[in-house]
């Protein structure tokens, strides 16, 4: 699926006064691309998300997904959020096939099926609570995929998690977009997670949020985080949150 | 502490009031209108007055179950409307917040009034006192459910319908099930009182009939047994709600 963000303005009203989030966002996310957005918390960029699955009403602009401009959420976008989100009262493959309108065996097929594929098989049966944060997010990454959506939105999908799980699940990510084909587009403030997933990384300053520039990361640059290409990415992008030299980090080559 | 020296310590203060009690009654120059023996409030419990105590709290439980499955009823319908409708709420709060305000007791002379002194009076008191207490937990339970959640059934398209029995309701149940715990410990209370009050039969009416012919063996003898059918009440719809509500982790039903 392909998405159009054409002279977005986003508002929050306070007491009546308007408070400006997001200011005049253009992006084009081609079908079957990896854009991740990055960005210091407070910039807007999970309000930009929201509004692209249609949970999040729009100030002025468009949106618009495969041409047609979102007014509500739809069956071929699927979100995985920063919290898990799993509901507590189900077990963990009914959360998974929570959003399926079909059989309830086919329901059950599938969300076998998606839970194989983040390694969750043996708690298909468990309450989300008995899951660890890491399983938890694979679950409900599970959940997003499960409805076989064109276009997925990751909100810092992994900000809660350990160093190495998240280097993990980045991978199964990864992995997941070359099986699926399906759009991702990724929120994170973590600029590592960003070069390593995105085929384009945006990157947006705060208040009121804006578009910096959008980066290109040719082929094989993400894939290791070593080299010094990836460095070099790295040092750009962090030029756009710390403007004072000192601060930003030092590569000696 | 150890397990046993905990119940040790629990049981130690029964004990002594118990001693104390044995003790007066045998030793002290105490009539048996003002305080039984022991002995004679446990040989209430055998023969004759057994069965007839029994039969009254029979009558007693059977309006305690008709008033609190009506008060449940009611309240979870009127909680949840209010819970998810701000024009329900905007209609429906202040009234009864308002009557909320009136001591249960203060309504039995206007109930009698109304219904008599028979079933229909006493199941309108277990109403009105059990009814409270599951549209309050309710209401909140429903209005407290998360946002998160509720963006997930948004996310996926879920009918207003669909979002109430999948998210508001489950999320709630925890609260509800208290709400529905503190009102059959009210329904009881409210029934006792009304039958003490005014009534032909129920526990209540055993007392207060035994007072009249001062037999305070019976008197002490209904009490005990009005505490421990509170207790057993309220443990069975603890244990019921470990089972209606699985998820939730250990000991949160306590």
């Amino acid at each position: 699926m392909s998405v159009a963000i054409r002279n977005l303005n986003k508002r929050f009203f306070v007491d009546g006064n308007a408070i400006p989030v997001l200011n005049n966002i253009n992006l084009e996310v081609r079908q079957g691309e990896f854009i991740t957005i990055v960005g210091q918390s407070g910039c807007g960029k999970s309000t930009l998300l929201k509004m692209i699955a249609g949970l999040e009403s729009i100030t002025e602009g468009e949106i618009l997904r495969n041409g047609k401009p979102v007014t509500a959420p739809g069956t071929d976008c699927g979100m995985v959020f920063q919290d898990h989100r799993l509901l507590p009262w189900l077990r963990v493959k009914r959360n998974v096939g929570f959003g399926l309108r079909c059989s309830k065996a086919e329901r059950e097929h599938i969300a076998a099926q998606h839970l194989q594929l983040v390694g969750l098989s043996d708690f298909a049966n468990a309450w989300p609570h008995q899951l660890s944060g890491g399983m938890a997010q694979r679950a409900a990454i599970a959940r997003g995929l499960a409805t076989n959506p064109a276009l997925l939105l990751l909100d810092e999908p992994f900000g809660a998690l350990d160093a190495l799980t998240r280097i993990q699940l980045q991978r199964e990510v990864l992995r997941i977009w070359h099986a699926s084909g399906a759009t991702m587009v990724l929120v994170t403030h973590d600029i590592d997670e960003a070069i390593f997933l995105g085929e384009r990384v945006v990157v947006m300053s705060a208040r009121p949020g804006e578009i910096s520039e959008v980066i290109p990361i040719p082929p094989g640059v993400g894939a290791d985080r070593g080299s010094l290409d990836f460095a070099r990415y790295k040092d750009r992008i962090l030029k756009y949150f710390f403007a004072d030299e000192k601060s930003r980090e030092e590569y000696n080559i | 502490m150890k397990h046993w020296q905990k119940i040790l310590l629990g049981l130690s203060l029964p004990a002594a009031i118990l001693l104390a009690w044995w003790l007066a009654t045998t030793y002290g120059d105490i009539p048996p209108q003002i305080l039984p023996k022991p002995q004679s409030v446990l040989a209430v419990y055998g023969g004759e007055d057994a069965s007839v105590l029994l039969g009254h709290l029979l009558i007693s439980l059977w309006r305690v179950v008709q008033g609190f499955l009506l008060a449940s009823l009611l309240g979870v319908v009127f909680g949840s409307l209010t819970g998810v409708s701000r024009v329900a709420k905007s209609i429906l709060m202040p009234t009864l917040t308002a009557i909320r305000q009136i001591p249960m007791i203060a309504w039995i002379p206007l109930l009698i009034l109304w219904c008599g002194i028979g079933e229909a009076s006493k199941i309108a008191i277990i109403v009105l006192a059990a009814f409270f207490c599951v549209f309050v937990n309710t209401h909140a339970g429903i209005a407290e459910t998360p946002e998160n959640f509720l963006e997930v059934a948004r996310l996926y398209r879920l009918s207003k319908l669909r979002t109430f029995f999948g998210v508001h309701l489950p999320s709630a149940l925890p609260q509800i099930l208290t709400g529905l715990q503190l009102g059959l410990g009210v329904s009881w209370m409210a029934v006792v009182a009304s039958e003490l009050i005014s009534a032909t039969s129920g526990i209540g009416y055993h007392m207060s009939d035994a007072r009249v012919f001062m037999r305070s063996d019976i008197v002490i003898a209904c009490m005990l047994v009005i505490g421990l059918v509170g207790i057993a009440m309220n443990t069975a719809l603890a244990l019921l709600f470990g089972l209606i509500a699985p998820w939730k982790p250990k000991g949160a039903h306590k």
